[in-house]
């Protein structure tokens, strides 16, 4: 079991990887293309931006998400900078990333919301008649494989702390380094 | 309210929440707050990033990732070394115009530090350069990749500020070149008494130029990329974006067949870290866009000029203030975060008490960019302190003397001279203040 879910986790990773090589190629070619075409043969493509803003937003989610795996997002982290005693900045590390996934399920919520609304209307948009489902669609996909990051990471915060409160050690570079062997 | 949400953003920030999540849980403690309905906040917010000009962002940081990989940085610093490797200091003076010149290539100032520190710490180290100053100077030098267009933190300033980034792009050029000319002072200054560092052996003047009519032409096929990028931008050729798109198309093939550096497994990972990258920025824009909404509709900007000229009405005065705000924000988050958040809240302020926007794009520019190297939140210090093999803690003196003598010089140059920032606007784009 254990073994069939690490080859979904990979594989899910490896699929994100693909969607952003994807996506970057075809919006680098495209734009290229388009830039090339308008100015030497004096053509243009309506409609391509509708294309080019959609493959965008893919890179932009699949992207965030992907960056909440690699621990990518920006953190300030300037407290946990100065705390020395490990068992208190674990406690802290936990209650951050707590925080971070309750924000995350609020804006999965809303974002389900969006999705819904977009759902049942199906607009689309005014050149290509590209349902906006495929825009929204990615920003609730994007909260949610975040939100899964974000879960994966505090049950190995979780984990991490245990193991620090179990060992007894509450202080100096020894505890930092089992936490980062931890994670 | 305002203050209890600003209070929050803070405490996020410094607890180490990630700060598109601290943007998104104070919009939430609004509309919570408020009770307004959140219905409208996420396709506003996907409404607003629909644009085709911030796909220049990732773009640019691409063109970083591939000129990085490809082996182009050492090419310029060689070049760059012909003129000034001979003095003494000179190779500080080699890295500050090269992050520069790398600048007018790459729109990120980490890309520059990597790209550039990675190829300068050894020869600095190897001369005899103290390990703590090599990596306070790279830290600092490397903001330069900001203002030598194009920048992608511009591209920000424009789109979420709307202005022109065209006029945005020039607006940051003198004030850079002003920073070169500081830091390379304060640079010589602070070497000249150092007697470990080795010296380049004079050469005959006619030998140096052919060395440099050499290197220059190892170097010329990626001096091409600032040639694409300005010609085609300012030539009315191709828009930011599509000049970028073409960029990424014509580095591929030369990091791949003529510098030899970039392999096509290097070339995806390039792609995977741009994506992500941008995915980190983008979704601290989306978060960006529903928090300034909020912040819009309760009218913030004009509670904080109240405040500001409670205090006084004297424009000096209320520049002053909002120096020293941007600082302290500069000082508290990574430039991008720093732009997305002051750009809607100070750019309605700055322009209420009679300061060009493009001007404003200038001082905001500067003033972050310092932030990227002042403590606690200096994610270029700490970069440096990496790369260049140096303990943050030995970088703090010589990083003080830049702030002192080459940063605030700078900023307040900015700020109280409009027409260094106003000049390339004014003159290429007949922008007037």
């Amino acid at each position: 079991m254990v073994q069939i879910l690490n080859q979904a986790y990979n594989w899910l990773l490896s699929a994100q990887k693909a969607i952003l090589i994807i996506c970057s190629i075809i919006i680098i070619g495209g734009i290229s293309t388009q830039a090339a075409f308008r100015y030497v043969f004096r053509i243009a493509f309506f409609g391509f931006e509708e294309l080019v803003v959609l493959l965008a937003f893919w890179l932009y989610f699949i992207g965030a998400s992907y960056g909440t795996y690699s621990k990518s997002h920006i953190q300030a982290d300037v407290i946990p900078m100065y705390i020395k005693n490990q068992k208190i900045k674990s406690g802290m590390y936990l209650a951050v990333s707590l925080v971070t996934i309750i924000i995350a399920i609020i804006f999965g919520i809303w974002a389900i919301e969006m999705f819904t609304w977009t759902f049942e209307r199906s607009p689309t948009t005014p050149m290509l008649k590209i349902p906006h489902i495929l825009y929204d669609g990615v920003i609730l996909l994007g909260f949610l494989l975040m939100t899964f990051y974000f879960l994966v990471h505090f049950v190995e915060d979780i984990k991490s702390f245990i193991k620090m409160v179990g060992s007894g050690k509450d202080g100096g570079d020894q505890g930092e380094q089992e936490r980062g062997a931890l994670l | 309210m305002m203050i209890i949400a600003f209070l929050l953003i803070v405490l996020g920030l410094v607890l180490g929440v990630p700060v598109p999540f601290t943007f998104l849980g104070v919009a939430a403690y609004l509309v919570f707050a408020l009770e307004l309905d959140p219905t409208f906040l996420l396709p506003y917010a996907s409404s607003e990033i629909r644009s085709v000009v911030l796909l220049a962002i990732p773009l640019f940081i691409m063109i970083g990732g591939i000129t990085f990989q490809s082996g182009m940085g050492s090419t310029l610093v060689k070049w760059v070394d012909v003129v000034f490797g001979k003095v003494r200091g000179g190779l500080g003076v080699v890295s500050i115009v090269s992050c520069a010149v790398f600048g007018s290539i790459s729109g990120s100032a980490l890309a520059t530090l990597s790209a550039i520190g990675s190829i300068m710490f050894p020869q600095l180290h190897a001369n005899g350069y103290p390990k703590g100053y090599s990596a306070a100077l790279l830290s600092s030098a490397c903001v330069l990749g900001l203002y030598i267009p194009p920048s992608a933190l511009m591209i920000l300033f424009a789109w979420t500020g709307g202005q022109s980034v065209l006029a945005c792009f020039l607006a940051t050029v003198v004030p850079g070149i002003i920073l070169i000319i500081l830091l390379s002072i304060v640079n010589f200054v602070m070497l000249r008494n150092v007697k470990e560092i080795h010296v380049r052996e004079k050469s005959p003047i006619k030998e140096d130029i052919k060395l440099f009519g050499q290197r220059g032409y190892r170097a010329a096929p990626a001096m091409m990329l600032p040639v694409i990028i300005l010609g085609g931008i300012y030539g009315g050729i191709m828009t930011p974006t599509e000049a970028a798109a073409v960029s990424v198309l014509y580095a591929i093939p030369v990091g791949i067949f003529v510098y030899k550096g970039l392999t096509v497994r290097k070339l995806l990972d390039t792609f995977v870290s741009t994506a992500t990258s941008t995915g980190v920025i983008m979704l601290m824009m989306f978060a960006m866009m529903m928090l300034s909404r909020v912040f819009i509709m309760e009218d913030l900007p004009h509670t904080i000029l109240d405040y500001l000229t409670a205090v006084s009405d004297e424009k000096i005065v209320l520049l002053l203030m909002l120096n020293v705000f941007m600082i302290l924000i500069g000082m508290l988050m990574d430039d991008v975060s720093g732009v997305l958040l002051s750009t809607p809240i100070l750019l309605p302020v700055a322009q209420l008490i009679g300061v060009h926007p493009i001007h404003f794009a200038a001082i905001l520019a500067i003033n972050l960019g310092m932030g990227n190297v002042t403590p606690p939140t200096a994610p270029l210090l700490f970069l440096g302190a990496k790369l260049g093999d140096s303990n943050v803690s030995d970088m703090l003196k010589p990083t003080l003397y830049l702030i002192l003598f080459a940063w605030l010089p700078t900023l307040l140059l900015t700020t109280y001279v409009p027409g260094l920032a106003m000049f390339l606007p004014g003159l290429i784009l007949g922008i007037s203040y």
